[in-house]
């Protein structure tokens, strides 16, 4: 597991004190500050103010001015500050231990290595940009600059084994509900958990778990959503989207982190506290994959073509062959035929 | 660790059909299809293909070629290699305690992190606690199995891609260090 250095060296962090810097332009929306006042606050030099303005600048954020004249924000920057975003959270499993990076390799491996060294239950990561976001079986997610969110989250559920794998599809129901409220479409959810919007994938959740036969130790749940996207790379155009390209607008990153991890939590207590009744019922409302689904299904295996016919009740999707055999689909893909 | 090929082999001696036999009644009982098997000097992989009729337990001589064995028997492949080692591990004891580490949950056995990366463990290869072994996965949560004890593996008892069930053996490890 890489980025070892990235999670032992946090208080130490640039990334904090750009950060800062941004917190400070931001308490002062349209108001020069001069840089001399912002190296005093910060405490470090002004060149390295200046330094640090040139890179929000390259991750984005509209900032107007030089060194001389003093800087300001033009408009509110869409970072996902963890102050803004612990103050959001409040009453939730997630607002105490928020971690934000400019650039991280993958968020995933980062609260992986948070989490074996203790991190407590309810840690987020998020990145601005991924330098190696993953995907099932090595796959690679593309990760554009600030234009998405990559976001992990560190779960402690006392589960065993065998009962976590629901939690894929309570992230699933969570980031889904989130999309429509954000957006007003009606997202649709593949399962377990692809978020798709008009047919593509806007949205992908990967989780990784660590735990003995018996209990889980952790669990972290890894989203990624393109949502400011203007356009995606020609080799992702016909199977993804953003919600930019599907709404024609822009959307607050923030706002929709806040909603994903509102609805988490909501869902999340409601299966630890009464089981997967609700969201086994919750996937089967806004799931088209569900039920009566043509679909392509790619294992390591082989690739056949099936009918969705419903979910176990540990989550598993069932699908029936073209041969009449009804079977589970433990893990692979599931496409639209 | 250099292996060698022993041509000189030739038809497996009995002590070992003996143990062959003993690999296959766990694989029929576990319902593996291949398990490939390494103590000391005795170093096997057998396969197996499910579907009806009796699994015959029956070496193929190895060959000159480094080619496997033509499966004379439909049911059965196997290839028996004589290891060459350096005596640095004593032959161990007939009655040997491995410890196969499980599958804690039903999905599917990655022996790979990727398609086309190298697998995380071969037989062989000295493992400590903690290290990963292996990737089981079910819908979409992946599930690093790690070594639960430091040892070699001697055994990969699931093929990549197959799935598993829950407390599956997929793993045989020989501890070390006592």
């Amino acid at each position: 597991m890489g980025n070892t250095s990235a999670a032992r060296t946090l208080p130490e962090t640039t990334d904090r004190k750009i950060l800062e810097l941004l917190q400070l332009l931001s308490a002062n929306p349209m108001i020069v500050v001069s840089g001399t006042r912002m190296a005093r606050q910060i405490g470090v030099s002004r060149h390295r103010v200046r330094h640090w303005v040139n890179k929000l600048r390259a991750l984005g954020v509209d900032v107007k001015g030089h060194a001389r004249t003093g800087y300001h924000l033009q408009k509110a920057a869409d970072v996902l500050m963890p102050g803004v975003l612990r103050r959001r959270l409040e009453g939730t499993a997630f607002g105490k231990h928020i971690h934000h990076f400019f650039t991280i390799g993958s968020t995933n491996d980062v609260a992986l290595e948070m989490a074996h060294d203790g991190a407590p239950h309810g840690t987020v990561v998020l990145a601005e940009q991924q330098t190696a976001g993953r995907g099932r079986v090595g796959r690679v997610w593309h990760s554009e600059k600030s234009n998405g969110i990559y976001m992990s989250v560190l779960l402690r559920p006392a589960l065993t084994p065998a009962e976590a794998p629901l939690i894929t599809l309570v992230a699933g129901v969570a980031a889904r509900d989130a999309l429509a409220e954000q957006t007003g479409a009606v997202p649709d959810l593949r399962w377990p958990n692809d978020l798709l919007l008009g047919g593509k994938k806007a949205g992908g959740i990967l989780t990784e778990m660590h735990a003995e036969p018996d209990r889980v130790h952790y669990v972290v749940v890894g989203i990624g959503v393109n949502v400011n996207h203007e356009s995606l790379p020609a080799d992702l155009r016909g199977i993804a989207t953003s919600l930019r390209i599907a709404t024609g607008r822009t959307h607050s990153r923030g706002d929709l982190v806040v909603r994903m991890l509102r609805g988490l939590d909501g869902y999340y207590n409601q299966f630890l506290r009464q089981g997967s009744d609700a969201i086994l019922r919750r996937f089967a409302e806004v799931s088209s994959f569900c039920e009566g689904k043509r679909v392509r299904v790619a294992t390591a295996k082989e690739t056949f073509l099936a009918t969705t016919a419903g979910l176990e009740p540990n989550g598993v999707l069932r699908v029936t062959r073209e041969n009449g055999k009804t079977e589970p689909v433990l893990a692979g893909d599931v496409r639209e035929a | 660790m250099a292996k060698k090929k022993n041509d000189a082999l030739g038809a497996a001696p009995r002590a070992d059909l003996a143990e062959i036999e003993r690999i296959l009644a766990f694989m029929t009982e576990r319902g593996l299809e291949e398990v490939e098997y390494q103590r000391g000097d005795f170093h096997v992989r057998l396969k197996r293909q499910s579907g009806p009729g009796i699994v015959h337990a029956v070496p193929v001589a190895s060959q000159p070629a480094a080619r496997p064995a033509p499966a004379s028997n439909p049911g059965l492949e196997v290839e028996a290699v004589a290891v060459a080692r350096p005596s640095a591990t004593p032959a161990a004891a007939p009655a040997e305690n491995l410890h196969t580490v499980k599958s804690p949950i039903v999905g599917t056995f990655y022996a790979a992190p990727a398609p086309d990366a190298p697998p995380f463990v071969k037989v062989g290869d000295s493992v400590k606690p903690g290290q990963v072994l292996c990737i089981v996965e079910a819908m979409k949560l992946m599930n690093e199995i790690e070594a639960d004890h430091a040892g070699e593996i001697v055994g990969v008892l699931v093929e990549s891609g197959q799935p598993v069930e829950y407390g599956q053996p997929l793993f045989a490890l020989r501890p070390s260090g006592g």
